[in-house]
């Protein structure tokens, strides 16, 4: 808040100043007022006081008393006023300052004084006529009720009327009147001169005023115009090191001062601080990754150049491994073919089983490389437009033969007219191995093998189904691992070395499928497996 | 009062010395360990900062190349390690007379300030 202080302190301070003048204004201009009035009705008092008609004398002499009486009473009232005005006129001269106003108020006053004290003195010599006069209307009063002659009536009322007379010619050589009328214009003109005297005090004092506002104004308008360039200033140097730091510098702001502002220079130093430590952070973190993704590269080459090894290592030996096999089928089949001379029905026997254990040796072999090439996701496949029926009806065609000489009852459950894009080639594998499986495993009677296929979804679902003895449940969960075979009670004897589902499956995956199986033991099993009807 | 940042980082170098300028230290930069070594041969440095991690002629470099000619007494080094080096190693350093300070990486500017003033 020190900032919001430092300018409501201000504007606070000029807000007083103001409010202080015009008040004084205020009071000053009805304290005038008040004096006038008072003045005002003293002299209307004084007027009044002086304004007795000498003629009622003359024509009522019965009501003289009654004329006198008042008049009376009015002179007294006059009297004490006057000593009002005395008080009065001390007073003003008490604050009279003003030279010129001074001397004519003075003299104003010296005058007004001597008007007075002429008029007082004229009415105590009017005083001593009065009083002879009452005697003499008093004498009268005494004969008119005590009922002496007309004659001695007559002679006093002539001396009331000399005494009356005596009066008035005295009234006009003091030309009383006139006096009184000059002393109540005196008046006036001082108290004139007061009011003027008081509003010249005042406007000068109002100047003055005007003057100090101005003076205050613009002290005002300099000290908020200090305080907001001081604001300003720092402000700029806020926003200096804030431009700066946009750009991605690293700066600091020194502010003076100990206000909001400074604080926030603080929080702001603090803040460019953090920033840099971070970027500092962040780029020794970067540092550590680059070389982490060096080591890493040559890992993952080094990786590669195992691979490749490997590959090359599988091709070359089961190239190596094949090659025996090829005299050794090809005498064979000479042999068989009596091309070195007949053989006996044995020895044919003999030589057969030489040839059927090479072509066993040469499957596995292949099944071996095919593992190899699937685990390395190197096999090729050649996908290709084929009807999903007619690939099951030459399916079924080529097992004829063997089912024949097997006593086995081959199924083809369905034959869907359905183009599929896959490997027909590699389907067939599968297929030739889940059924090689299954004649294992079927009875030796009543024996069926079903094979088929159903379209859903985007998929076909091929399966082949077996009666036979099935997987039992502890060996199912194995079933898929290289070289496992379940322990088999059939009569038929299963060759290979156990790679057959393992191959299967890695076809199927290989072309975008799964495979499954549902087993019974004693009942049934059932290998299913679905391949994408187009190749995505 | 003049420092030497030594740091194959180039961001980093610029950012420290930055950082001391605007703290009022004039700052030398060299980003290997040879140019480093050719810098503390040339000017005397009121601190040096070694980075220890860095490829080719290293931080054990400069401190070895700067022991044969017995100059490494002379000089005021913090070194700056990587949070997975040994304590044994940093030790051995510190015992040497001419390494001051070590500080962990990623350096925190407080205590890079404090390493500076603290003469």
């Amino acid at each position: 808040m020190k900032i919001g202080i430092k300018l409501m302190g201000t504007f606070f301070m000029f807000a007083i100043i103001v409010s202080l003048f015009s008040y004084y204004v205020i009071t000053e201009i009805r304290t005038v007022d008040h004096i006038d009035e008072e003045i005002d009705v003293a002299s209307h008092i004084s007027q009044d006081a002086l304004n007795f008609n000498v003629e009622n004398y003359h024509t009522q002499l019965e009501i003289w008393e009654y004329a006198i009486d008042p008049n009376q009473k009015r002179l007294d009232a006059f009297l004490a006023h006057q000593n009002t005005l005395h008080l009065l006129l001390e007073d003003w001269q008490v604050s009279v300052y003003e030279e010129d106003y001074v001397h004519e108020m003075s003299g104003l006053y010296d005058g007004g004084r001597l008007d007075m004290e002429k008029i007082i003195s004229d009415l105590e010599l009017v005083e001593q006529d009065w009083i002879i006069l009452l005697q003499e209307i008093g004498n009268l009063r005494i004969m008119i009720d005590k009922g002496t002659s007309y004659a001695e009536l007559e002679q006093q009322r002539s001396a009331v009327l000399l005494a009356l007379n005596n009066n008035e010619k005295l009234f006009d050589e003091l030309n009383f009147n006139a006096e009184v009328d000059q002393f109540v214009f005196n008046q006036h003109e001082l108290v004139n001169s007061y009011a003027e005297l008081r509003i010249l005090e005042i406007s000068q004092f109002t100047n003055t005023m005007y003057f100090l506002s101005i003076a205050v104004i613009l002290s005002s308008l300099l000290l908020g115009y200090l305080i907001s360039k001081s604001i300003t200033r720092r402000v700029n140097l806020l926003k200096e090191s804030s431009n700066q730091l946009a750009k991605g510098e690293f700066s600091q702001v020194s502010i003076s001062g100990s206000d909001e502002l400074t604080d926030l220079a603080k929080s702001f130093n603090i803040m460019a601080e953090d920033i840099l430590q971070s970027k500092i952070t962040i780029s020794e973190n970067l540092s550590i990754l680059e070389k982490q993704k060096l080591i890493l590269n040559s890992t993952v080459s080094e990786l590669k150049k195992s691979t490749q090894l490997r590959e090359e290592f599988a091709s070359m030996v089961t190239h190596e491994l094949k090659t025996p096999l090829t005299p050794i089928r090809g005498y064979c089949e000479m042999l068989k073919d009596a091309s070195f001379g007949s053989l006996t029905q044995d020895q044919i026997g003999y030589v057969e089983k030489i040839d059927s254990n090479a072509s066993t040796l040469e499957q596995l072999i292949e099944d071996v490389l095919n593992v190899q090439r699937l685990e390395m996701g190197k096999m090729k496949f050649n996908k290709e437009n084929f009807d999903v029926g007619e690939f099951l009806y030459k399916l079924k065609q080529n097992y004829i033969p063997i089912m024949n000489n097997t006593l086995i009852e081959f199924v083809v459950a369905n034959m869907p007219k359905i183009q599929i894009t896959s490997d027909e080639f590699r389907l067939g594998e599968v297929f030739n191995n889940l059924i090689r499986n299954s004649i294992d495993f079927v009875p030796l009677k009543n024996a069926i093998i079903e094979v088929g296929a159903k379209h859903e979804n985007g998929k076909i679902i091929f399966h082949v189904k077996d009666n036979g003895s099935g997987i039992p449940k502890d060996k199912q969960k194995n079933i898929f691992k290289k070289f496992y075979q379940v322990d088999t009670t059939a009569t038929r004897k299963h060759g290979g070395v156990g790679l057959g589902l393992v191959i299967s499956k890695g076809i199927v995956n290989g072309l975008g499928g799964e495979m499954w199986f549902e087993s019974e033991p004693g009942k049934e099993t059932i290998f299913y497996f679905d391949i994408p009807v187009r190749n995505n | 009062m003049k420092v030497l940042i030594v740091d194959d980082n180039v961001d980093i170098t610029e950012m420290l010395a930055k950082y001391l300028t605007v703290k009022g230290f004039d700052c030398v930069i060299a980003n290997d360990g040879l140019n480093g070594l050719n810098q503390i041969k040339k000017e005397k440095f009121s601190t040096i900062f070694l980075d220890m991690s860095m490829p080719d002629f290293g931080g054990r470099d400069v401190i070895a190349a700067l022991e044969k000619e017995n100059l490494l007494k002379d000089q005021r080094i913090v070194i700056f390690t990587a949070s997975a080096t040994d304590n044994d190693v940093i030790q051995e350093l510190l015992a040497k007379d001419g390494i001051e300070l070590w500080l962990k990486k990623p350096v925190q500017l407080k205590d890079l300030l404090r390493a500076v003033t603290e003469t």
